[in-house]
C-alpha cells in the first residue's frame, strides 16, 4: 500500500533529543529524533537493543523514567496543542489511552496479578468515562470477541496467570483498544510469544488494523515483522534516524551501511562445511523419558534420541512442549519418572549428589537469559573461574590464565574482563556465560534458547562463536531453540519436539521435507507472515 | 479445600504438643524450689529440720511434685484435656480463671496497639514509597532508624513522664479501662511502626516499577489510581509482617505491660517466674503457643483467600 500524498498527520514528532545518566555523565538516547504518523498507517520503528527505539515509545506516553533528561521535542497530536516535551508539566492523562495507547513486551507483566480481567476492563472504561456501569460489560465483550475470543464470560472472570502469554496479548490489544486510541504504539508485542501464538496475535494486529483504520507505530528489532506488517520504516542506530521510506525501498534496496549490515545478519550462515561431521561412537542415549508434574498431561511422554560425540542436534518446538524440561533432566537438575538418560555408558537419570556435580564436568548449560545465569557481583574474570573453583581445577594462577584464555576465546578481551554483568551488553553476558559452561572443557554443550533473547547481528555473532568453538573443542551441542531460522543454520539433526516427544528427525539443510503436521505448522510460522 | 485445612490444623495441633513438651521441661529445669519458696513465705524458718523436711513433702505431694517428671507432665496433660490448667501455687486459684480474666486486657492491648503501627505504617510507608528520594522520604527513614534503636522501655518510660507525671493527661492506676489503654498502645504502636513502614515502602517501590503500573498509566489512569493497583500487591506482605507483630505483642508484652501497669498475661507471667508458680507458667505458655499458631493460621487462610494465585491454578478451562 502507498501512501497517498496529503494524508491526514495523525502524530508528529520533532527534534526529540533524550539522554540517560550513564557512568557519571549525561549520555545522549536519543538525536533530533523527527518523523510523523499518517492515519491508518503502520509505521515501524525498527533497532536493535540500545538504538532507543523504546526510548521513543516511552516519550510519547511519557514514561521516560525519572532519571532521563529530555533535552528538547514537541508532539504534535492531532486535536491537541502541541506539547514541548522539555517541560515536566504536561498532563499526560488527558492524551495516554484514548490519543496514545500503548501495547507491552510481555503481556503477562503488563497486567495486575491479582485483579480479574473484568476489574482491569471496569477501571480503563471507567477512568475516560466511556460507560455506565452497565454497559462496560458489553463494551469488554464486545472487544474480547474481536480478539478472537469465542468465550468472553470466562476471560473476563479469569485471573493474568491463568491465561496463556498469547491470550494475555490478545487481552492488552482489546484493552487498549476497547478506548478507540488515535495512535497505537506497539513495542515488540510478539517477541515474548512462542511461534504459534505470535502468527495469531499478527494476524489480529492485522485485520483490525485494516478494518479501524488503526494508526500503529510498531517497535520491533525483527525485520520480518516490520517487512510483513508496515508500510514504511524507520531504521533506528545508537539514537539517530539512519534511514527511512516505504518497506519496500528500505528493506530491498537500502542505502544506507547500517542497513545493509542489519539486512545481511538476518541471514545467518548456511554452510555446512562449517560445521565438522560427527563422530559415529554415542555420547548421551535418553531412552523413553517420562515426566509429569500432574497426572493430566505429562510433560515429557517418552523421549527417545541418541547424541554422537561431536554432533549438533537442535530441538525445535513450542513453548510448553517440555524443552526445557528436557534439557534440566539431562544435566539432573529435574528427574524424570520413568526412562533412562546413559552418559558414555553410566546411567545417569537419577544422579543425585555428588553424581551430578561429577556430571556438571562432562555436561554443560547456558541458559537463555544470560544475565540472569550470571551472579552480579562477580566480574567476567571470577564467574568463568567458579567451575575451576568448585573442581579445584589447578591452582589459583592456571585458573586465572584459563579463565583469561577462554574469555579471549569468546572475545572478551581487555578491561572488559574485569567487568560485571551489569556494565556488560546481553551479547557480552552471553560470551561470558558461554566461556564459563566451557571452563571444565565438557562433552556436551545444551543451550537452552540460548541466542534467542538476542538482537539479530548478536545472534549471528554467538551463532558463528559456538560453531568455531565446536571446531576447535569437538564437544557435542543440543541446541534447544523455537526458532527455525537458528537451527537450520546450525544443526546436523533437528527433533521436532510436540507434546513431550519427537515426532520428527529432519537432517538440518532438509527442513522443508517434514512431514508431521506439527513440523508443518512449525515451519510455516518461520515463513514471513503474508504482507500486507 | 477441607483437606487442606484438615492438614493446617493437625499442623498445628502437631506444633503445640511439641511445644507444651518442650516449656514443660524447660520450666522444671530452671534452678529453685516452688515448694521451698511457698515455705518461706508461710512459715517461721526458725523450725527443727525434721518438722521442715516433713512439711516440705506433704507440701510437694499436695503440688504435685513429687511423682517423676513423665508423670508429671502425664498428669498435667490429663487435667488439660478436661480444659484444666490447674491451681496456681501462688494464688490458690484456678488458673485457666485468672488467664480468663487477664486475656482479654493483653489481647485488647495488642489489638488496639497494631492499629495504631498499621495505620501509622501504611500512611507514611506510602507516601515514603510515593515521594522516594526527597528530603521527607530522607526524615522518615531517618525516623525510622532512630526508633527502631530505641530500647522499647526507654519511650515507654519517656511518655509516661512527659504526658503522664509533667501533664498530667494519663491517669496511673492499674485499672485495664479504656481511658487507659491509649498511651501503653501507642507506645508499642510507635515502636512497631518502623517495621510497617520500612515493609510498606520498599514493597511498594517495587511494585511501582513493574510493567503493569506502566500499563496502567498508559491506558490513562491516574497516578493515585495506580498506587492502589500496586497496593494490592503489597498487601500480601504487609498481612505476613502483621500476623508476626501480632504474636510478638501478645507474647512480648511484658515490659510494657509492667510499666504502664496494665493488668495483662505478661505481669501475671512475671509473677510466676518470680515466684516459680508452675501451673500459672505453664498455663501462661500454652495460651501463648495457641495465640500463636491460630494467628499463624489465620495469616495463612487470609494468603489463601486474597491471592488467587493460590487456589486458581492455571486451568486448561480457559481454552476456547
Amino acid at each position: 500500500m502507498k501512501i497517498v500524498d496529503g494524508q491526514k498527520e495523525k502524530l508528529r514528532i520533532e527534534q526529540l533529543e533524550v539522554s540517560y545518566p550513564q557512568e557519571g555523565a549525561m549520555q545522549t538516547a536519543l538525536k533530533s529524533v523527527t518523523f510523523t504518523l499518517y492515519e491508518g498507517e503502520i509505521l515501524s520503528l525498527l533497532g536493535e537493543s540500545g538504538s532507543g527505539k523504546s526510548t521513543v515509545a516511552k516519550t510519547l506516553i511519557g514514561l521516560l523514567p525519572s532519571s532521563a533528561t529530555v533535552r528538547s521535542g514537541t508532539l504534535i497530536l492531532s486535536g491537541h496543542s502541541s506539547i514541548d516535551l522539555s517541560r515536566p508539566s504536561t498532563s499526560w492523562s488527558e492524551i495516554r489511552g484514548r490519543g496514545v495507547a500503548m501495547l507491552f513486551q510481555d503481556a503477562r507483566l503488563a497486567l495486575n496479578p491479582m485483579m480479574k480481567i473484568r476489574e482491569h476492563f471496569r477501571e480503563t472504561l471507567h477512568a475516560h468515562r466511556l460507560a455506565s456501569k452497565e454497559q462496560i460489560a458489553s463494551i469488554s465483550e464486545h472487544w474480547l470477541t474481536r480478539l478472537g475470543f469465542t468465550d468472553p464470560s470466562t476471560i473476563l472472570n479469569a485471573y493474568p496467570h491463568e491465561l496463556s502469554g498469547g491470550m494475555c496479548q490478545r487481552v492488552c490489544l482489546a484493552l487498549t483498544l476497547c478506548l478507540r486510541p488515535q495512535v497505537l504504539i506497539a513495542d515488540e508485542p510478539t517477541s515474548a510469544l512462542d511461534t504459534v501464538n505470535q502468527r495469531e496475535v499478527l494476524h489480529l494486529l492485522q485485520s483490525l488494523q485494516r478494518e479501524l483504520g488503526l494508526t500503529v507505530l510498531l517497535i520491533t528489532h525483527d525485520i520480518a515483522l516490520a517487512e510483513a506488517l508496515s508500510h514504511r520504516v524507520i531504521v533506528l542506530n545508537e539514537g539517530r534516524i539512519v534511514e527511512s521510506g516505504l518497506t519496500s525501498q528500505v528493506l530491498r534496496e537500502p542505502s544506507h551501511d547500517y542497513t545493509r549490515q542489519l539486512l545481511a545478519s538476518r541471514d545467518l550462515t548456511s554452510d555446512a562445511k562449517a560445521i565438522s561431521p560427527p563422530d559415529a561412537s554415542s555420547l548421551l542415549t535418553i531412552r523413553n523419558l517420562f515426566k509429569t508434574y500432574d497426572a493430566e498431561q505429562p510433560i515429557l511422554s517418552g523421549v527417545n534420541v541418541q547424541l554422537h560425540v561431536g554432533e549438533i542436534i537442535g530441538i525445535l518446538g513450542q513453548s510448553g512442549c517440555g524443552k526445557s524440561t528436557l534439557a534440566r533432566c539431562v544435566v539432573g537438575l529435574e528427574h524424570a519418572q520413568s526412562g533412562t538418560i546413559h552418559f558414555r555408558r553410566q546411567d545417569i537419570t537419577h544422579a543425585k549428589g555428588s553424581a551430578r556435580r561429577r556430571l556438571a564436568r562432562h555436561i554443560q548449560l547456558v541458559f537463555q537469559d544470560a544475565r540472569a545465569s550470571l551472579n552480579p557481583r562477580f566480574s567476567a574474570l571470577e564467574l568463568v573461574q567458579t567451575p575451576l573453583h568448585a573442581f579445584r581445577v589447578g591452582d589459583r594462577k592456571e585458573r586465572l590464565e584459563r579463565a583469561r584464555y577462554l574469555l579471549e576465546e569468546v572475545g572478551i578481551t581487555g578491561a572488559a574482563q574485569h567487568r560485571r554483568p551489569p556494565q556488560l551488553s546481553t551479547g557480552q553476558c552471553q560470551r561470558v556465560a558461554i566461556a564459563r559452561a566451557l571452563a571444565l572443557q565438557p562433552e556436551v554443550l545444551i543451550c537452552d534458547e540460548a541466542v534467542s533473547a538476542l538482537d539479530m547481528s548478536v545472534q549471528a555473532q554467538i551463532l558463528e562463536l559456538l560453531q568455531r568453538l565446536h571446531r576447535q573443542f569437538g564437544f557435542s551441542i543440543l541446541m534447544i531453540s523455537h526458532d527455525v531460522r537458528v537451527l537450520r543454520a546450525f544443526c546436523h539433526r533437528i527433533a521436532v519436539m510436540h507434546e513431550g516427544r519427537f515426532v520428527e528427525f529432519l537432517q538440518g539443510n532438509r527442513l522443508s521435507s517434514g512431514e508431521h503436521a506439527h513440523t508443518r505448522l512449525l515451519l510455516q510460522g518461520a515463513d514471513e507472515p503474508e504482507s500486507v | 479445600m477441607g483437606r487442606r485445612l484438615l492438614v493446617a490444623v493437625l499442623q498445628m495441633l502437631m506444633t503445640v504438643f511439641v511445644a507444651s513438651l518442650v516449656l514443660f521441661a524447660l520450666i522444671r529445669l530452671a534452678p529453685g524450689d516452688p515448694a521451698k519458696l511457698l515455705i518461706g513465705r508461710t512459715m517461721d524458718i526458725a523450725w527443727d529440720a525434721a518438722a521442715y523436711e516433713s512439711t516440705l513433702n506433704e507440701l510437694r505431694q499436695e503440688m504435685g511434685l513429687n511423682g517423676s517428671l513423665f508423670s508429671q507432665y502425664a498428669s498435667w496433660i490429663g487435667s488439660l484435656l478436661q480444659l484444666d490448667l490447674g491451681t496456681s501455687f501462688y494464688t490458690d486459684r484456678s488458673v485457666a480463671a485468672e488467664i480468663g480474666e487477664r486475656l482479654p486486657s493483653t489481647f485488647l492491648l495488642a489489638g488496639t496497639a497494631l492499629i495504631i503501627q498499621m495505620a501509622i505504617g501504611l500512611f507514611i510507608g506510602i507516601l515514603s514509597a510515593v515521594h522516594s528520594g526527597t528530603w521527607f522520604d530522607t526524615v522518615v527513614r531517618l525516623l525510622c532508624v532512630g526508633l527502631a534503636s530505641v530500647p522499647g522501655f526507654v519511650i515507654g518510660l519517656v511518655l509516661l513522664l512527659a504526658l503522664a507525671v509533667q501533664m498530667g493527661f494519663y491517669e496511673i492506676s492499674s485499672q485495664a479501662t479504656l481511658s487507659r489503654l491509649w498511651l501503653p498502645a501507642l507506645t508499642m504502636g510507635l515502636l512497631g511502626a518502623p517495621q510497617v513502614i520500612r515493609v510498606v515502602r520498599a514493597n511498594l517501590l517495587g511494585e511501582l516499577g513493574q510493567v503493569y503500573i506502566q500499563s496502567a498509566l498508559s491506558r490513562g489512569l491516574s497516578s493515585t489510581r495506580v498506587v492502589w493497583h500496586a497496593m494490592r500487591n503489597v498487601l500480601l506482605p504487609t498481612i505476613t509482617l502483621t500476623g508476626l507483630s501480632f504474636t510478638s505483642y501478645i507474647s512480648g508484652a511484658v515490659v510494657i505491660e509492667s510499666i504502664f501497669a496494665w493488668p495483662g498475661l505478661g505481669e501475671y507471667a512475671l509473677n510466676g517466674i518470680l515466684h516459680k508458680d508452675y501451673p500459672a507458667l505453664q498455663g501462661y505458655a500454652l495460651v501463648m503457643v495457641l495465640s500463636v499458631v491460630v494467628i499463624h493460621l489465620m495469616v495463612e487462610a487470609l494468603y489463601v483467600w486474597l491471592d488467587p494465585r493460590m487456589t486458581r491454578r492455571k486451568k486448561e478451562a480457559v481454552h476456547e
